[in-house]
């Protein structure tokens, strides 16, 4: 038998050109409004959720811009009926908010760009160089996790007390530059690698400091990614340390100067709210810029991909 | 000049077992050393140590002249091509090539040059831009070698480097790499378990087993005059035949006999073989081991001129496969499976029966304790 290379061999159905034509679109407009519905009833159901769980982030900015005695009315008052930026200007204008802003901006950031150097090189340690009890240091690291950061925060006073460091960035700063949580999350992703990798890399005369910058951090961005925007926020959210270690208003941190506002002699809700506002901005930024990296960072090392 | 010496190499580790145990081997100028074996055998951990990649536990390796036991593994002067290739996936191709001359801080025209040249060789020149991960095996492939021969090393150091390529792709590259040797004049270490890569690669064979090297020589040398069974076993496909026998004197003759003398199947030997096996292994078992295409029908046989000195060795066929050129006849005796290598006209069945001749120059005895080959003559030899 010879080929054929019209397709006279495949079984046709008797219909013609036209009537054919007219069947494929009716299917496929069928097909196309199923979507679309389909694409619409997700879509509310999305909005819905999103507004159920925002409801008091959205209720807290609702208030930020409430005149005082709005808020302690028997209504409910969902919006502001005469909206005014009086709170935002009050809070600035009562505690040096923009200072605090800042410290905590520069202790965040010291915090998160040390533990990334910190972790990175434990990490390498502990996944790619062979010592004596490596496996026990590790464990010991992991440990660390399982005692509660309150449980140490005297002795850590005294320590830093001793030192005649209170009230100043380093002691911000030093308690908090590794984590035993970075040290595995990086761990987890450099044990991904082949071991060759680093053999070839030794053979080929590179040194651990440069194999761990030139090649394991660009193959680890994600990893960096995800560690930077958690420690960030974490660093960002710092309550008790440095509630226990600043006494001036010079190095305070945003997240205990705003319980300043708080404990003013006139107990205005508005007011804290509209700090609050404005201290969790950057937050929420750092999250949304980084959430495809902290995402893709974060399950990376579970999942194959 | 690049001159390795291995003396003595041996490797323990914690739990007191030798992985590699006395290792002797002299590797000279453009010497292609292929260090074969099973799995586990220790030859991958020969080439680490030598590479510097594992500590050795005890003996010296000396390179060059020059005692290197406890040298960097960059200060040897060596590259190794990985199995899995090791390219630094963030790379592109040129990145990958150039970075062991970046890191020693070679001027960029003169890595510009040497990659672009290097890059010319193995053909890979489109690909410079590429990364890693857009490339095929055999493109990778062609890239890790790229890279551990830019620096020109004393040797260049290869561990299975075909293994993750598909039947045809090796075939290929196993012949570049034969042209890659001989154009460069490299000197290459090369780890293998596949012995045709062994027997086609190498210019000297070092076959090991559980840490110890069991013979040291050329392809040819060790197909021909296997020190011993596992070698003759090892080298060759499919693997030699072996079957047990029994060396007695009969009637002036040296005469091996199959199952224990009763079925009268036996085998004379003759000329210098003959002596040997009078003054070493009279009286002894002995395994008799003869290459496939070193037995014969009976036309061929009694061509050549050896037909009576086969007696009653009457097989049945089991199976039959055709390679092209030549076809394998296989047939069980003491149960072990043997083969006969015929031309691919043959137009034997399975299922008939046949007798069988072996060439009687080609046969090797082994003595059935030590293991070892009568005939062995010695690395020298």
């Amino acid at each position: 038998m010879t080929l054929k290379k019209d397709n006279s061999m495949i079984k046709s159905y008797d219909i013609s050109k036209e009537k054919l034509e007219n069947l494929k679109r009716q299917k496929s407009a069928i097909q196309l409004r199923k979507r679309r519905i389909r694409t619409g009833l997700r879509l509310l159901l999305n909005i819905l959720v999103v507004l159920i769980i925002l409801l008091p982030l959205l209720y807290a900015v609702s208030i930020a811009f409430m005149p005082t005695g709005e808020l302690f009315t028997t209504e409910l008052n969902l919006f502001p009926k005469n909206p005014t930026f009086s709170n935002f200007t009050d809070a600035l204008n009562n505690i040096p908010l923009v200072r605090f802003i800042l410290n905590s901006f520069l202790v965040a950031g010291c915090i998160t760009i040390g533990q990334i150097i910190t972790c990175s090189l434990a990490a390498f340690a502990f996944s790619f160089l062979n010592f004596k009890a490596k496996n026990v240091l590790f464990m010991i690291v992991m440990a660390t996790m399982m005692i509660p950061g309150e449980a140490t925060i005297i002795s850590n006073y005294l320590t830093v007390a001793k030192m005649g460091i209170l009230d100043t960035y380093a002691v911000l700063i030093m308690p908090s530059l590794t984590s035993a949580m970075g040290i595995f999350l990086f761990r987890q992703f450099y044990m991904t690698f082949p071991k060759s990798l680093y053999e070839s890399a030794k053979l080929d005369g590179c040194t651990n400091l440069r194999f761990i910058v030139s090649i394991l951090m660009p193959l680890t961005k994600s990893a960096i990614g995800a560690m930077g925007v958690y420690t960030f926020i974490n660093a960002w959210n710092m309550y008790m340390w440095p509630l226990l270690v600043t006494g001036s208003d010079k190095m305070r941190t945003v997240q205990v100067g705003l319980s300043m506002l708080n404990s003013l002699d006139s107990q205005s809700i508005p007011l804290t709210i509209a700090g609050v506002v404005m201290v969790i901005l950057p937050s929420i930024l750092i999250f949304i810029l980084g959430q495809k990296q902290l995402i893709k960072g974060m399950f990376s090392g579970a999942v194959k991909g | 000049m690049a001159e390795i010496v291995l003396k003595n190499i041996c490797k323990k580790y914690d739990n007191e077992l030798y992985a590699v145990k006395d290792v002797n081997l002299e590797i000279e100028e453009k010497d292609f050393v292929i260090l074969v074996g099973p799995s586990g055998c220790g030859k991958s951990t020969t080439l680490r140590m030598v590479a510097g990649l594992e500590e050795i536990s005890s003996g010296e390796l000396w390179i060059d002249g020059e005692l290197s036991n406890y040298s960097e593994p960059k200060d040897r002067g060596m590259s190794m091509v990985f199995q899995n290739y090791a390219l630094y996936p963030n790379m592109t191709v040129y990145g990958n090539i150039a970075f062991s001359l970046k890191v020693r801080k070679v001027p960029k025209n003169e890595i510009d040059k040497r990659v672009h040249e290097v890059a010319k060789v193995l053909e890979i020149e489109h690909l410079l831009d590429r990364r890693p991960n857009e490339l095929s095996g055999g493109q990778k492939q062609r890239v890790a070698i790229g890279s551990a021969i830019i620096r020109e090393p004393k040797v260049l150091l290869m561990d299975e480097p075909l293994s993750n390529l598909d039947a045809k792709l090796r075939s290929q590259m196993r012949v570049e790499l034969a042209k890659l040797h001989h154009d460069l004049g490299a000197t290459i270490l090369y780890v293998t378990h596949d012995q045709t890569e062994a027997m086609t690669l190498g210019t000297k064979i070092v076959v090991m087993k559980l840490g110890i090297v069991q013979q040291i020589a050329p392809p040819k040398e060790i197909y021909d005059n296997p020190a011993n069974l596992f070698v003759a076993g090892f080298l060759g496909s499919p693997s030699m035949n072996f079957i047990n026998a029994e060396v007695h004197m009969g009637n002036d003759d040296v005469i091996l006999y199959f199952n224990r003398m009763t079925t009268g199947k036996k085998f004379i030997l003759r000329d210098e073989k003959a002596d040997i096996a009078a003054k070493k292994a009279l009286n002894k078992s002995v395994v008799l081991g003869v290459r496939p295409e070193d037995v014969y029908t009976y036309d061929k046989a009694k061509k050549l001129g050896f037909e009576r000195n086969t007696v009653g060795m009457e097989v049945v066929i089991e199976s039959r496969e055709m390679h092209g050129a030549h076809t394998f006849l296989y047939y069980t005796v003491d149960g072990k499976q043997n083969s006969i290598c015929v031309s691919h006209d043959d137009k034997t069945k399975v299922g008939d029966k046949i007798n069988i001749y072996f060439d009687p120059d080609k046969i090797h005895i082994f003595d059935s304790q030590t293991e070892q080959n009568i005939f062995y003559k010695g690395e020298n030899n």
